[in-house]
This record gives C-alpha cells, sequence and structure tokens, in this order.
C-alpha cells in the first residue's frame, strides 16, 4: 500500500499532455453522447463512462509506470567542442512491476526502451555535442511513455547535475607531421648508429624522416647517447593562429601525446603543464578553461 | 489446457493483426443486419484481401464489384417507403464505411481512417441493437479494444496484457456505476431505432375463442414479465384480462357488436401499480391486471376495461400500469350478455330450471351456479375426449365432464344466461406465485387462460373462474403432466432466476431513465435509511472493485524457492527479527535460531541445497513448503495462546 505522500509525489513528478488521440478520443466522447442523450440510449452511455474512466484510470498507471523510473550518469568520454561525444546513463526501474514503453531523451536524440524489469537496470548511450570549451552541465534528460494508452504522454524531467569540462576541439597539424617540418629539437644527436623500429616510449626525435618519407615506415634512430632529460616542449606564446586555434593544436597534440605515451609540458603563459605531474585530463582541463 | 497455456503465452503481435482483431469484432453486429449482397461483396472482398499477391488490378475490380452490390443493396432489397431516413442514412453509412475498410485492406497499407474504423463501425452497431446481448457485447469489445491498444505498447505477454487491461477495468467500475447513476438524463422520448425485432415470432393472443376438442399442448414461452410495486399480491388477484367475449357464434367465442355505452368503473380500491414488459405478439392486446384504470399514452382503455395498444407490438414494449384490484364495474347496455340458445343446451335448461325459479339475489344464484358446477364432477385436462361439440353445454357438464378452461368458461357463461344472469367470457393469463420471485412475475403462454364474468346488479361485473369447479386433474392423475413437470422444475426454476436477472439488467440498466433517475434522488433525499444504504453500496462497491485490483495486481512468483522464503521471512519479521540486504540467508537463519530457539537449520540445509542444485527438486522444495508450514502453524497456535 502507498501512502497518501507518495501519491502526491507521484502527482508532482509525472506531467501529463494531451497527444492527438486525445482530439479522437474526445470526439468518440461527444459522438457517444450525441447518440445516447438525445434519447436515452443507456447501452451508449455506459460506453461513454467506460471511456472516461478507464482514459482516468490509464492515467494514473501510466504515471505509476514512469514515476519509479530512475536514471543515473554511468560514465562519459571526453567532451570537444563541436564533435559529438558519448554518455552512458543508467536508467532503472525500481518497482515491483516492469515499466513499459520508456523513452529517453536528451538534446533531440530519443532513444527507446520497450520494457524494463522490475528491479532492473539497463545502460543507454546519449550523444551530445557542445559547442564551446569550458565548463558545461550536461542537460536534464526527459523520460516519457505513452503507456498504456496512447491519448495522453507522461514524463518527466530528471536532472543530471553533472558539470563537464569541454576540451577544445582537438584540430591542426598532427604531431608527426610537425615535426617532419621542423626538427630542430632538443635533445637531438647528430651521430646514430643504424636504425630501429620506433617503439612506444622512443624520443620523438629520434625518428629517421627518411625511413618514413621512402618507405613509409616509422624508425627511430639509433643513437650512441641519449640525453634523458629531453622531452617535448609545447610554447603557447610562440604558437601560430589565434588563441582558439591554439588552443585547438595543442589539445590534438596533448591526446597524441598521451596515444603514444610521450613526455611533455606546455608553457601556457603563466602556468606550465608537464604531463609527468598532471594527468592528461588536468591539463586538457586547464586548456579548456584558458 | 496447454493450448490455453501457450495461448496465453505469446506476446505482442504486428499493429497490422492487432488491427484486424479489432476490425473483425467490430463487424460482427453488422453481419446480423446486413443484407445478403453485402454480405456477400465482403466474403469477395476477403478472398482478395487473403491472396497472397496483389495488384492494382485488383483493387479496381473489388472497387467496381462493390459499387455494384451495394447499389444493388439499396436500390433493391430496400423500399424507401418502409424505412425512416435515419435508418436508411445508418445503413448506408456503415455499408460504405465497410467498403471503405476493404479497399484500404487491400492496399496493406495501415492509415489513421483505418486505425479509427473498428471505433467507427462499433458506433454505428449502436443503432442497430439494443438488449442485453448487445450490452454484454459493447462491453466486451471495448475491453479487447482496449488490450489491443495497450499490448501494441507493452512488449509483454497476453496474460500480463489481459492482468493489466483486467485492473483498468476494475477500477472504472465504480466511476462507471457513479455516472450512470447521476448523470443528468433528459426525457426525450425514445427513439424505435433497430432493424431487427427479438427473435420471438409467437401468434400471440388472438381475442377470440374456441371452444375445441383438440388437445392443447403447453407453451413456456413468456408472454411478459410483470414488476409490482407490492409484493403483496394473493394468487386470486393474478388475472391478466385481455379480451371480453359476448357472443358465441357456433363453437367460437367473438366480441360481437358493442354498444358505444362504456362500462363504468367506479369505487377503485387496493390500487397497485406495476411495470410491464410485453413481449412481441404482432397483435394490440396489452394486458393489464383486473381491473386498469387508466390508459397510457398511444394506448387506448377500451369500454370493456381491456386495453390495446395503438400500432401492434412487434418489439418489446415496457409499460407502467395501474389496476384497482377492488372494484365495482357497471355496464348500460347488457343486450347480448344474456343472448343463449336454449334448444342447443336442453338439458342443462332443464337441470337448471329449479335455480332460476328461485327468487333469490343474482349473486346467490351465481354461488349456487358454481355449485351445481362441482356437484358435477367435472375434471380438468388438457387432453378433453368424449365431448360432442353440437350439443357441446349438455356434453360436458352430462356426458364427458371432462375439458379445460375454454370449456369450464363456456359452459359456465351459457349456464349463467340461462338462469337470466347476463354473462362474458374474459380471455386472458393467469399466472401463479410459482412464476414468482419477489415482486417480479413471469407470465407464459401456458398461463393462458378464460374466466367469466357475471353481472350481478349493485355489483356489476364480478369475476367467477369455474375451472376451479373441477374435482380433479387427469393428467396430473394419469402422471403424464407430473412427469414432465417434475423434469423440468429445477430448469423452470433457474429459468425463472435467469428471466428474474435479465430483467433487472432490463430494467435497470436498458431503461434506466429520468423518472427512475428523480425517484431515486427523491428517495435519497426523504429517505435516511435509504441514503445510507446507497452509501453503504457505494463504498462497499469501491472496496471489492479495490481487492480485485489488488488481487490482480498481485506479481506471479516466478521464483519458487524465494517465494517460499520470503513466507518464512515474513513469519520472522513478525518476531522482528529482519535479514539485511548484504546478509546472507545461512548466517541468517543461524542467528534466528539461537535467538528465537526455533529449528531453522533444516530449512537452511534444504534452501541451499535448491539454491544451488543443478537440476529440479520437486521433492526438496516440497519438504520445504512442508517446513515452512509447520513454523507458520507453530506460529499461530503460539500467538492463539
Amino acid at each position: 500500500m502507498k501512502s497518501f505522500k507518495t501519491y502526491i509525489s507521484i502527482l508532482k513528478s509525472v506531467k501529463n499532455r494531451a497527444t492527438k488521440f486525445f482530439v479522437f478520443l474526445v470526439i468518440a466522447i461527444v459522438s457517444l453522447f450525441l447518440q445516447a442523450y438525445m434519447h436515452n440510449y443507456n447501452i451508449v452511455f455506459l460506453m461513454m463512462f467506460f471511456l472516461v474512466a478507464i482514459a482516468g484510470a490509464s492515467s494514473i498507471f501510466g504515471m505509476l509506470n514512469l514515476y519509479y523510473v530512475q536514471v543515473k550518469l554511468l560514465s562519459y568520454a571526453r567532451f570537444f567542442a563541436g564533435t559529438v561525444s558519448t554518455y552512458k546513463i543508467l536508467v532503472t526501474n525500481e518497482s515491483d512491476n516492469p515499466a513499459y514503453d520508456i523513452s529517453i531523451t536528451s538534446n533531440e536524440q530519443t532513444q527507446h526502451i520497450k520494457a524494463i524489469e522490475p528491479h532492473y537496470a539497463q545502460t543507454i548511450s546519449l550523444e551530445v555535442k557542445f559547442n564551446k570549451r569550458g565548463e558545461e552541465e550536461l542537460q536534464k534528460i526527459k523520460i516519457h511513455s505513452l503507456f498504456p494508452l496512447p491519448h495522453e504522454l507522461k514524463y518527466k524531467y530528471i536532472e543530471m547535475d553533472k558539470k563537464v569540462v569541454v576540451y577544445a576541439k582537438p584540430s591542426g597539424m598532427p604531431l608527426l607531421k610537425f615535426y617532419s617540418k621542423n626538427n630542430s629539437i632538443n635533445g637531438e644527436i647528430d651521430e646514430f648508429e643504424g636504425i630501429k623500429k620506433f617503439s612506444q616510449g622512443d624520443n620523438l626525435s629520434y625518428i629517421h624522416w627518411a625511413s618514413l618519407a621512402k618507405n613509409d615506415s616509422l624508425m627511430s634512430k639509433n643513437f650512441i647517447y641519449e640525453d634523458e632529460t629531453k622531452k617535448l616542449r609545447f610554447n603557447f606564446k610562440t604558437m601560430s593562429g589565434d588563441d582558439e586555434d591554439k588552443l585547438s593544436q595543442l589539445t590534438l597534440w596533448v591526446i597524441e601525446c598521451e596515444e603514444h605515451s610521450f613526455d611533455f609540458s606546455i608553457d601556457l603563459e603563466s602556468t606550465i603543464l608537464d604531463s609527468k605531474k598532471m594527468s592528461t585530463n588536468e591539463i586538457l582541463e586547464a586548456i579548456a578553461k584558458y | 489446457m496447454k493450448s490455453l497455456k501457450q495461448l496465453l503465452n505469446i506476446k505482442a503481435p504486428s499493429s497490422s493483426r492487432l488491427l484486424d482483431i479489432a476490425i473483425i469484432l467490430s463487424i460482427i453486429p453488422h453481419l446480423f443486419v446486413m443484407k445478403s449482397f453485402m454480405i456477400l461483396y465482403m466474403l469477395i472482398a476477403l478472398i482478395f484481401i487473403l491472396k497472397k499477391e496483389k495488384s492494382d488490378r485488383d483493387k479496381y475490380i473489388l472497387m467496381a464489384i462493390g459499387f455494384i452490390l451495394i447499389a444493388v443493396t439499396f436500390f433493391n432489397d430496400y423500399n424507401f417507403s418502409s424505412f425512416s431516413r435515419i435508418q436508411f442514412f445508418v445503413s448506408l453509412v456503415s455499408s460504405l464505411l465497410i467498403y471503405a475498410i476493404t479497399l484500404q485492406k487491400l492496399t496493406q497499407e495501415i492509415n489513421i481512417y483505418l486505425k479509427i474504423s473498428p471505433a467507427l463501425l462499433m458506433l454505428l452497431s449502436f443503432f442497430f441493437f439494443e438488449s442485453i446481448s448487445m450490452l454484454v457485447y459493447s462491453i466486451f469489445v471495448l475491453f479487447v479494444f482496449v488490450l489491443l491498444t495497450v499490448w501494441s505498447r507493452m512488449d509483454a505477454k497476453l496474460i500480463d496484457v489481459l492482468k493489466l487491461t483486467s485492473q483498468l477495468f476494475v477500477l472504472s467500475l465504480p466511476a462507471v456505476v457513479i455516472l450512470f447513476l447521476v448523470f443528468p438524463r433528459i426525457s426525450f422520448e425514445k427513439a424505435d431505432f433497430g432493424f431487427k425485432a427479438d427473435s420471438y415470432s409467437s401468434s400471440g393472443y388472438e381475442g377470440k375463442m374456441v371452444v375445441s376438442s383438440k388437445e392443447i399442448r403447453l407453451s413456456n414461452k413468456p408472454v411478459m414479465e410483470v414488476l409490482f410495486k407490492d409484493a403483496n399480491i394473493s394468487e386470486n388477484n393474478l388475472y391478466f384480462r385481455a379480451s371480453t367475449l359476448y357472443t358465441q357464434d357456433g363453437l367460437e367465442w367473438k366480441r360481437g357488436l358493442r354498444s358505444k355505452k362504456a362500462d363504468n368503473l367506479v369505487e377503485k380500491k387496493n390500487i397497485i401499480n406495476y411495470d410491464i414488459t410485453l413481449y412481441p405478439h404482432g397483435d394490440k392486446w396489452i394486458y393489464s391486471l383486473d381491473m386498469p384504470t387508466y390508459a397510457l399514452k398511444k394506448t387506448k382503455l377500451n369500454d370493456d376495461y381491456t386495453l390495446t395498444s395503438e400500432k401492434p407490438i412487434y418489439e418489446k414494449k415496457r409499460y407502467k400500469l395501474q389496476s384497482a384490484l377492488s372494484y365495482k364495474l357497471y355496464s348500460k347496455d347488457l343486450s347480448n350478455a344474456l343472448e343463449v340458445d336454449i334448444q342447443k343446451s336442453k338439458r342443462t335448461y332443464k337441470a337448471l330450471k329449479g335455480l332460476k325459479a328461485l327468487h333469490v339475489k343474482d349473486a346467490t344464484k351465481a354461488m349456487l351456479l358454481l355449485k351445481f358446477f362441482k356437484d358435477q364432477n367435472l375434471s380438468y385436462t388438457l387432453k378433453p375426449k368424449g365431448t360432442n361439440l353440437e350439443d357441446f353445454t349438455d356434453s360436458f357438464l352430462f356426458e364427458s365432464k371432462n375439458g379445460y378452461c375454454v370449456h369450464f368458461a363456456s359452459a359456465f357463461a351459457q349456464s349463467a344466461r340461462m338462469l337470466g344472469i347476463a354473462s362474458r367470457v374474459v380471455t386472458g393469463f393467469k399466472s401463479g406465485k410459482e412464476n414468482m420471485i419477489q415482486n417480479y412475475l413471469l407470465v407464459k403462454r401456458s398461463d393462458a387462460h378464460a374466466w367469466v364474468e357475471l353481472y350481478l346488479g349493485d355489483d356489476g361485473w364480478v369475476r367467477f373462474d369455474p375451472t376451479t369447479t373441477a374435482s380433479q386433474n387427469l393428467d396430473i392423475l394419469q402422471n403424464t403432466q407430473n412427469q414432465a413437470a417434475s423434469q423440468n422444475t429445477v430448469f423452470e426454476r433457474i429459468n425463472l432466476n435467469f428471466m428474474y436477472v435479465k430483467y433487472i439488467i432490463d430494467s435497470w440498466i436498458l431503461d434506466y431513465n429520468r423518472l427512475k433517475q428523480m425517484a431515486i434522488l427523491d428517495k435519497l433525499l426523504n429517505d435516511t435509511l435509504y441514503l445510507l444504504k446507497f452509501i453503504f453500496s457505494i463504498l462497499a462497491l469501491i472496496l471489492v472493485t479495490f481487492l480485485i485490483y489488488i488481487n490482480i495486481k498481485s506479481p506471479e512468483c516466478k521464483d519458487e524457492l524465494m517465494c517460499e522464503m520470503n513466507k518464512l521471512l515474513k513469519i520472522l519479521k513478525g518476531y522482528n527479527v529482519v535479514k539485511n540486504d548484504n546478509e546472507t540467508m545461512e548466517v541468517f537463519l543461524k542467528e534466528a535460531e539461537i535467538k528465537l530457539n526455533i529449528p531453522l537449520l533444516e530449512i537452511s540445509e534444504i534452501y541451499h541445497t535448491l539454491k544451488y542444485a543443478k537440476s529440479d527438486k520437486p521433492l526438496e522444495l516440497k519438504r520445504l513448503v512442508y517446513k515452512i508450514t509447520m513454523l507458520k502453524n507453530r506460529d499461530v497456535a503460539i500467538s492463539k495462546v
């Protein structure tokens, strides 16, 4: 037995909106009314009353169906400005009865779940696109359903209450290409003995560009001597382009460094972002919030 | 059973199939009123629709066939003059709608018009039928429509959809009942829609009486249903008059030519109000209790106080009548109530000479005449034998001495006229309390009866039933009637109860109107006890609805083991021993055993055996159920102590 408070809570949280089928229902009731009223047609009266009562009862069922459906943010990939990113939510049915015909809408994208078993959860992936970098909030999610009868749409909003950092859009010249053009990099020694296959962790400055150009294979020089203290250093001030372009470029390079496990540091005017001291996400965040 | 289980476990069919089911259900009532050409068209359309490979050509062929057959239906079978405009209009609209549906089905495209077509067809079918079967069918179809609509949105088995739809219906019942009772009605006259009359096509009552020696076969078909406002009506008053017959032409009693002077009903006492539902009989007779006091709209109270309708009765009609059980009915013209041919009844005339010569009142003579009949030792039988119809009265009274009500009435009326007392034969129905439940009386064709009214001066026309003078019933004695009677008694009783329920539904649902509504309102405002009963009934209905809803709602037990263990957990909860979510069953039961000092170890062992068993172990489950039941009984015993 549910308490009165629960019913009040249900009424407050789940809202209704009439659909086009509501118009048909009204027309049906009016037609029955006209047919019944003029000549006291009791069978038709009964049909009319049943329609009205069932429509009302279905409203209650629909609200109960939706009330116990809850949504929780499960995980999300990195959000980049101007790029479609996905995040996962967990849709849970906390009721003792199955929930039917559930639709989840966010950012004009709708996903439909036919049924969720009692005390069962289902994972849904949603897409989102932020146009600007910086701190953003995930939009509230609309859960709606036409169950059990389609004359009314029952819906409720769930606030995600989640602030996320949208990183700058990764764009610009890829890191490897950049190095092939600008090979005056710190830590390079001219004498080397043979070449070997480039493996992860190798210094970027040791790339044998001739092999890359000729054979399209990434080979590195086998130096007799290496300066272990050297790493990639990016300077925001000296980069070309406007601030946004620079930030996008830096974002791209940070991602590529992460992929290849390159150490790097970024001189972001008043801040030095060192990959050995900060995580990639922290660095990206700093770039995004610039 | 297996197939029923399989049926209940089926998942939702396609939306096209669901729509087909709805259309088929909504077309069924129309099949009963459609003309043959329309039915032929539907069969042809069905063949086209079921064809595997369809082409555009099929559509055009069907279109043409449909057009021709509909034209033929409406210009050949129907005579415009015999149907009202609205009946023609409704028939035409339903035929065109079916035409459109079949053509749309052929395109295999489901559009919005096809989706709403079942509702439109049902709406039109209400114009054709108004009966209990239509009421039941309409509710059934509405249930199925709701089920199909819910199923299209519910990815579940049929059994689950049925449960939900039942819940919707059950929850809506109190609102429907309250709305039905209180929704204001306006008192427009009820329209005579409906092309089909009830299936009864009895010849009904003929309004004349023929003295015959043929055997009579009883028919149990209902003639009318009566609901008295007062239950205290005695069996002696259950005479329903139909016609009065004055002149005998050979063996036939007729109404004869009557003067224009009407009878006069005075000193009306013991007024009784009652409703009758007359079954169609194709004539104008309305059978009213002796003696009706007034005529209703579209009826006529004749000068001899019989009631007739303005038009022949071809369908069930309900009337509100009033009769006076105690009355005086006077006539000014008794000329044709004294006509008697003594030559044809010489022996009777001779026997009654002495009685005629007595200087006593007519009332006394009438009682003596009754005694005379009694003394003749007459027998009642539906198979009269040995009666000479040439001199019927003499033969009946002195030779054959057997017959049924027609013979008794004819002989008695003739005899009374020989005594100089004006008499007339009254034909109608005489019912008995065995056909009564509370205030409800079912009058059957077998209750047809004839009696006599004698004019006794200041007392006016007085009823006499000469059939009661019969000393025995030959049919019962010969066991022929009794055998049939004993076999049918139980069935007749069931039938009577069924008719009563049917009558109540007819009266309170199909015929619920403003008058009844006002009557209820009036009673609610003036009778506190009635008001309390009404409120209590509504609350009881809401409670019963809620209980049914809860019962339907209870989720099925999918995990038998956990369902049984939940019972145990509930028992232990009663002792404030509650299992935590993160506690294992083994630990919990061990602790509970120590705390409550009750044996739970074996239950724990069986539970774990079943939980981790690779196959079903029905015996172990039964043992578990048994152990838990024993624990429950012990719990009950302790709580009782």
